[in-house]
């Protein structure tokens, strides 16, 4: 056995830890409901357009050639009490549909300028739906990411949607979208995919050195930032994480799926931390990762570049309509490329993208022999001891037989 | 005792167990004392009385139990889960449904070939369903915890609790004591609720017999004996019940 380091490691931090002050300030923007660092934004481009979207994917940089902030919603996670919210909702739906209705109504959404609703599930649609009658006087539309991943069919289709949307931004005061701008905004999404997929690398290659709630806080901070300072924060968080100490642990690899709309609260990523595991791989803030890849900055059409983005380079989620085999043989691949030793399956509860799909993501990684548990929280999730347990029983079953059961 | 080659150490709720075991897995030394306030003074003081009983020498310790990341110098902390089933396998020789009930919570695991967990289920929301319930109880009743289970096979009446929650438990006992209600019909009961509870666990995990009882609670002969009836089948009770935990850390010692 491995001595002298517990399994159930604590966190990385430490009260010298070059990082610590960093994380602890980017926590502020994300905890931020009333969203400050949008009302900043604004305050510094008179005129600028905040425009809120639910996850998991939008295409973010024709906005920001707009001009606009985009700012990713994602509910109230486990700092709203719910109290008109609930009334929209039935019980059996998941939780941030009503949390992001109790941020409007507590007014805390009212700097946004507009929300855009895309094509996740029904859940959101039809908050779409609800926001339009709500909030008749807010800009709100709902963005249909196609699902038929052919150029001239759904490409076109999927073009027309942004320029609809284009067009709105425009009336309610944008700049008009151009090649050029649009060119320089891919330029920037490239630098940020570029820095994440630093920061990725980073806790893959050194667990240690950046932990996956870590690395959930600077990646969410993207949220309410422009591209440009979402990559200059990821990159001096680098920086800051290159300064620490080595420590060794005997924690397993795992990979955490599902989690890619409703947000877990950052006490249960660190409870699975905390449990044995070190999280390689996750599709938490998904939307940021959506596109596998980069732009060509330079293409001729910068729309059909972005449009095709999604068409080929979109992740293998529960959004697409892709066939669920070739989720699974995505999934078994990943878990093998990032070197982990086994699949957690967090999922937000009622969350049906997520739950459909993950019978079958689980037959694959069965047919690979790669063990698999699986759980369920609400955003607002508080108790963690029945998590702990079972994070810390799979870690276990993983290090001491190698497979879950 | 000297052949003691491994400490599994137990830190629960209720108490502490400290257990070594030989090098072919034989159970040889074991402590039980109350959970302390100061678990890591406790602990600490706990090893090294038992590191001078056994000859002085180091020994690798594994800690499991709510208090596990608390305990000085132990070498892995490994989840109460993992160890009842590794524990109570070495200990019966054979697969199959452990009830551990516990002084702050109640597990059903699902024990697969080797001690592995195959599935498992957990009360963890309240005292419902633990020892701490019957302890409650038992002081409201003013008898001694060690004889609740024998006063309660005393009769064949059956008082329902219908509150599931301890201290609602805790009124409803109040109240049928004012109404004249003997105290064998009410612990009768009390078992028999905290059964139900068990058992609508057990359900949920696709047990697979043999069924087997562990924790202090295993020594209550009621628990035994209305759990063996509700699941139609014996419930078998290892020797030492408070120590599975323990026993299946210091095994695990040698392992991975």
């Amino acid at each position: 056995m491995t001595t002298a380091h517990p399994s159930e490691s604590t966190a990385t931090a430490t009260p010298h830890d070059p990082a610590a002050a960093m994380l602890e300030e980017t926590r502020g923007l994300i905890d931020d409901l009333s969203l400050g660092a949008v009302h900043q934004w604004k305050a510094e481009h008179p005129g600028g357009l905040a425009i809120g979207y639910m996850p998991i994917y939008v295409p973010r940089p024709f906005m920001e050639a707009m001009g606009c902030l985009p700012v990713a919603v994602f509910g109230g996670g486990d700092q709203t009490d719910i109290i008109r919210g609930d009334s929209y909702f039935q019980s059996y739906i998941c939780h941030i549909p009503r949390s992001t209705l109790e941020l409007a109504f507590s007014k805390r959404l009212d700097v946004l300028d507009g929300m855009l609703f895309p094509s996740i599930c029904d859940v959101i649609r039809n908050l779409g739906g609800m926001w339009q009658m709500l909030f008749p006087e807010r800009y709100s539309a709902y963005v249909d990411l196609p699902q038929d991943f052919d150029e001239t069919r759904g490409g076109l289709f999927y073009a027309y949607e942004i320029k609809r949307i284009a067009a709105d931004l425009v009336r309610l005061g944008a700049r008009p979208l151009t090649d050029d701008a649009l060119r320089a905004a891919l330029a920037q999404e490239n630098l940020r995919r570029t820095a994440l997929m630093k920061l990725d690398e980073l806790r893959r290659v050194e667990p240690w050195r950046v932990r996956a709630s870590e690395a959930y806080i600077i990646a969410r901070a993207g949220s309410v930032l422009t591209t440009e300072a979402h990559t200059a924060l990821v990159n001096r968080f680098l920086a800051r994480a290159a300064e620490r100490i080595p420590r060794a642990y005997d924690n397993v690899r795992v990979v955490v799926r599902g989690s890619f709309c409703e947000q877990p609260p950052l006490a249960l990523i660190r409870t699975l931390e905390a449990s044995g595991c070190d999280i390689v791989d996750d599709d938490l803030q998904l939307g940021l990762r959506f596109i596998e890849g980069m732009f060509d900055e330079n293409a001729a059409d910068p729309l059909m570049e972005l449009v095709r983005g999604y068409l080929r380079h979109g992740v293998a989620t529960a959004s697409r309509y892709i066939g669920t085999d070739v989720k699974g043989e995505a999934l078994v691949k990943r878990v093998q490329a990032c070197g982990a030793e086994g699949v957690i399956f967090a999922a937000a509860s009622f969350c049906d993208p997520a739950l459909l799909d993950q019978p079958m993501l689980e037959a694959a990684l069965d047919r690979a022999a790669i063990p698999h548990t699986g759980l369920k929280y609400g955003e607002n999730t508080g108790q963690f001891q029945v998590i702990r347990e079972q994070a810390g029983a799979f870690s276990d079953a993983v290090k001491l037989w190698g497979s879950a059961a | 005792m000297a052949n003691v080659v491994a400490l599994g150490f137990d830190i629960g709720s209720s108490t502490a167990k400290l257990v070594g075991v030989t090098a072919d897995g034989k159970l040889a030394f074991h402590r039980i004392e109350p959970t302390e306030p100061r678990i890591e003074d406790q602990a600490t003081r706990m090893l090294a009385e038992a590191r001078a009983a056994l000859g002085g020498g180091a020994l690798p310790v594994v800690a499991t139990g709510y208090g596990r990341k608390l305990i000085p110098g132990a070498d892995r902390a490994v989840t109460e889960i993992t160890c009842h089933a590794r524990g109570v396998w070495e200990a019966m020789g054979t697969p199959g449904t452990l009830v551990d009930v516990g002084g702050q919570d109640s597990k059903v695991i699902v024990v697969g070939a080797e001690g592995r967990v195959a599935n498992f289920a957990m009360n963890d929301k309240c005292a419902a369903g633990t020892g701490r319930f019957l302890e409650v109880t038992a002081a409201r009743l003013r008898i001694p915890i060690d004889e609740i289970g024998a006063v309660s096979l005393s009769t064949k009446k059956s008082v329902p609790i219908s509150s599931t929650c301890t201290v609602f438990a805790e009124s409803e006992i109040i109240s049928l004591l004012a109404h004249g209600e003997h105290v064998e019909n009410i612990l009768h009961g009390l078992h028999r609720s905290l059964v139900s509870r068990l058992v609508a666990m057990v359900r949920g995990v696709q047990p697979r017999a043999p069924y087997m009882l562990s924790g202090g609670v295993a020594r209550n002969g009621a628990l035994r004996a209305f759990l063996a009836e509700s699941l139609g089948s014996e419930v078998l009770v290892p020797a030492e019940p408070q120590l599975m935990g323990a026993y299946g850390a210091a095994l695990l010692v040698r392992q991975g």
